[in-house]
């Protein structure tokens, strides 16, 4: 029979270089964190946290002790978010829009545990974070069902930030109501228009009348103040929560493919690639090119000839420059390869100006 | 006219622009430039080796190679001047086959010529920017020489382009010294008329300007062997062979006779390890006749880092997918044994 003090003692050794070893972690989350706070990019990396635990569970030979590590895996994945969290509560994220607005939602899943400023306007939000008041800037550059943000494609050419994180959010209409309201009671409800016609047919169903409001967050606000159960407005969860009102129906939008793209914008450009990823990678370009035949071609020639395949193309009015224009591209693949480089060197003299405005992943 | 006029391809200036020669390689060029000049006007000594593999067919074998010859180069400078070849355009009887990088810049895909003319300009650039060597190409397309006058030192215009009026002329428009090889019939008087051509002064049309040129008195000739009415290789680097070129030589008004003898195509019957005994057998016959020794100014040797050659699909790094080569070992003793045997 072995000796229980023995085998105490070889746990406490365990123990004591765990500690170490679970030190020397945290401090390279407090790396990463520093890094991503830097490039503007958000705390949860769901791919990165599956590729850790699959690669943690592969070192483990005992099939019955690797379940537990697993579980040990994801405990320890959760404590360094909890952490970056901590760190990031310093990060002044700027958005344009109220409180409970698609902008703030897309800022809160980016940047959870930072400062969130609002700003009125796009352009405010994007100079906020060139003159460093935010450290990051989150606005939408393309809906599924309108296109392009117009504003925010010529802020990118303009403007001086780069664009590393992308993110999709879908528009999910919730009927929202003061708390303990019976649905039976609602007669008016408050949205914005694009959200009133998304949830047509269950306004049609139930038999309610709809009033337009600019946004829908300020819509749950009004909900909120009149303070009368036979108003309700159509929003977000968020806006709920925001506003003290309470999610009477959820997804109650009968369209379900209106999603908007947001991307974070910040002061440094990424180009560093992890090399074990399998997630897909996309770049933002644009230019503009001579005013003459075939310069436009040329420069989808060059693009075509090194096999990035062509998401998107449009072309934007430079204002200053009466019937000139610029090209927004993007491209599927990445930018930082001897590819990408050869690329954007054969693009530069074929161009009068070429930003190489982001580059990220996509989910 | 039956083409498809499929795009407008860049000019010279774009391309260059994506890919410059930096300040050190100009300088390099020029120097380079200087040197090999010197041995065709008589002012150097030195042994011209313009050497590498048949065909230029990937990036990186062809840069390790070249980067190989520089140190090679440096054991050998007081008797030697290497110029790599990077052919990057090949010539095909039949027109079938791999026709090199300008036109497939990947051997097994299908004919790219934006991206060939891109990927022969960073070649050629990466070359003279990482190794200071202003490399040889074949003149194949007269016109695409201006895609990379400012990178080559050296250009050959083959057995098969050497009857050409365009290829003449151009050449008489270069201030680089241009090899001139006897067609593949062996006639050496067609050769010699490409010689005139190419050391006079010419008006002509150039990628569609009016262009004067002054005559290149750098011009010369290129012994590559012959192939007779019955196909059968005969070599014509022997002694009386370069005998009867110092009489022909000595009989026209061309200026800095020279030759270059190629060791491979029908002199080595594409037997590529005849090249060490072929080149070895040339500098025998240099020491038996004073007339010989001035005319000979250097070899013209197919080399690559590994011996032999492949089909395209097979894949082996620094394998011609072309002519046979010699691999790096045999290459290094024989340019290391030519150090010590030109006298």
């Amino acid at each position: 029979m072995d000796n229980l003090e023995e085998i105490r003692k070889e746990i406490d050794a365990v123990d004591a270089q765990m500690a170490d070893l679970f030190a020397r972690r945290m401090e390279q989350v407090r790396r990463v964190t520093a890094y991503k706070q830097a490039h503007g990019l958000g705390i949860s990396d769901p791919a990165r946290e599956d590729a850790v635990i699959r690669r943690g569970a592969s070192r483990i030979a005992d099939r019955d002790i690797r379940e537990y590590y697993v579980n040990f895996e994801k405990q320890v994945i959760s404590l360094s978010r909890d952490y970056q969290k901590r760190l990031m509560s310093g990060l002044r994220v700027a958005y344009s829009g109220v409180p409970g607005a698609f902008a703030y939602i897309a800022a809160i899943r980016m940047f959870p545990g930072a400062e969130l400023l609002a700003y009125p306007d796009f352009a405010g939000a994007y100079r906020a974070c060139e003159t460093g008041e935010a450290d990051v800037v989150v606005l939408p550059f393309e809906n599924s069902y309108a296109g392009e943000v117009s504003t925010v494609t010529d802020l990118m050419f303009s403007g001086s930030l780069y664009v590393n994180q992308v993110i999709e959010v879908e528009a999910e209409q919730n009927l929202l109501g003061l708390p303990g309201t019976d649905k039976s009671q609602i007669r008016k409800v408050y949205s914005h228009p694009q959200a009133l016609a998304q949830c047509a047919e269950y306004l049609r169903r139930n038999n309610l009348e709809a009033k337009e409001f600019s946004n829908t967050a300020m819509a749950a606000k009004k909900v909120a103040e009149k303070q009368d159960p036979t108003r309700a407005a159509i929003g977000t969860a968020e806006a709920a929560a925001l506003y003290g009102l309470e999610v009477l129906e959820p997804r109650i939008n009968t369209s379900r493919t209106n999603t908007t793209r947001f991307a974070a914008f910040s002061r440094m450009l990424r180009l560093d690639t992890e090399n074990k990823r399998k997630m897909g990678k996309h770049f933002i370009l644009m230019y503009t090119v001579k005013n003459e035949a075939g310069a436009l071609a040329q420069t989808l020639n060059i693009i075509g000839a090194h096999n990035f395949n062509m998401c998107n193309l449009h072309s934007r009015p430079m204002k200053e420059l009466l019937w000139n224009y610029y090209f927004f591209l993007e491209l599927d693949g990445d930018v930082a390869t001897d590819e990408g480089d050869s690329l954007m060197r054969e693009l530069g003299p074929l161009c009068d100006r070429l930003k190489l405005v982001g580059s990220f992943y996509t989910h | 006219m039956n083409m498809n006029f499929k795009r407008k391809l860049l000019i010279p200036k774009e391309i260059k622009e994506m890919y410059p020669i930096s300040s050190e390689g100009a300088l390099a060029k020029r120097n380079n430039d200087e040197q090999i000049a010197a041995i065709f006007t008589g002012g150097s000594d030195k042994l011209l080796l313009v050497i590498g593999p048949c065909s230029a067919d990937r990036e990186d074998a062809v840069i390790e190679y070249i980067g190989r010859l520089r140190t090679l180069q440096e054991r050998v400078a007081d008797k030697i001047v290497i110029v790599p070849r990077i052919y990057t355009n090949k010539p095909r009887t039949t027109g079938a086959g791999y026709k090199g990088m300008l036109h497939q810049p990947n051997p097994q895909a299908h004919a790219d010529m934006l991206r060939g003319l891109i990927s022969i300009r960073k070649l050629h650039m990466r070359a003279i920017n990482e190794t200071g060597f202003s490399c040889a190409d074949e003149m194949l397309y007269p016109e695409n020489h201006r895609f990379l006058d400012d990178v080559l030192s050296y250009v050959a215009v083959g057995a098969r382009s050497v009857e050409d009026q365009q290829h003449r002329l151009t050449a008489s428009g270069l201030d680089i010294p241009v090899g001139m090889k006897n067609p593949t019939g062996g006639d050496l008087s067609v050769m010699m008329n490409a010689l005139r051509a190419a050391q006079g002064a010419h008006t002509f049309i150039y990628r569609n300007w009016e262009v004067e040129s002054k005559g290149n008195p750098l011009a010369h000739a290129i012994l590559r062997g012959y192939v007779d009415a019955h196909g059968i290789s005969h070599p014509n680097y022997h002694y009386e062979d370069l005998s009867r070129l110092c009489d022909l030589y000595a009989k026209s008004d061309l200026v800095n006779p020279g030759v270059i003898v190629d060791t491979n195509h029908a002199n080595s019957g594409k037997q590529y390890i005849e090249q060490i005994r072929i080149a070895k057998e040339i500098l025998h016959s240099t020491r038996h006749n004073a007339g010989i020794r001035r005319l000979v100014k250097g070899m013209m040797i197919e080399s690559y880092l590994e011996d032999g050659c492949q089909k395209p699909g097979e894949g082996v790094y620094g394998r011609s997918i072309t002519d046979p080569c010699l691999g790096w070992e045999k290459t290094e003793h024989l340019v290391l044994d030519l150090a010590e045997l030109w006298v």
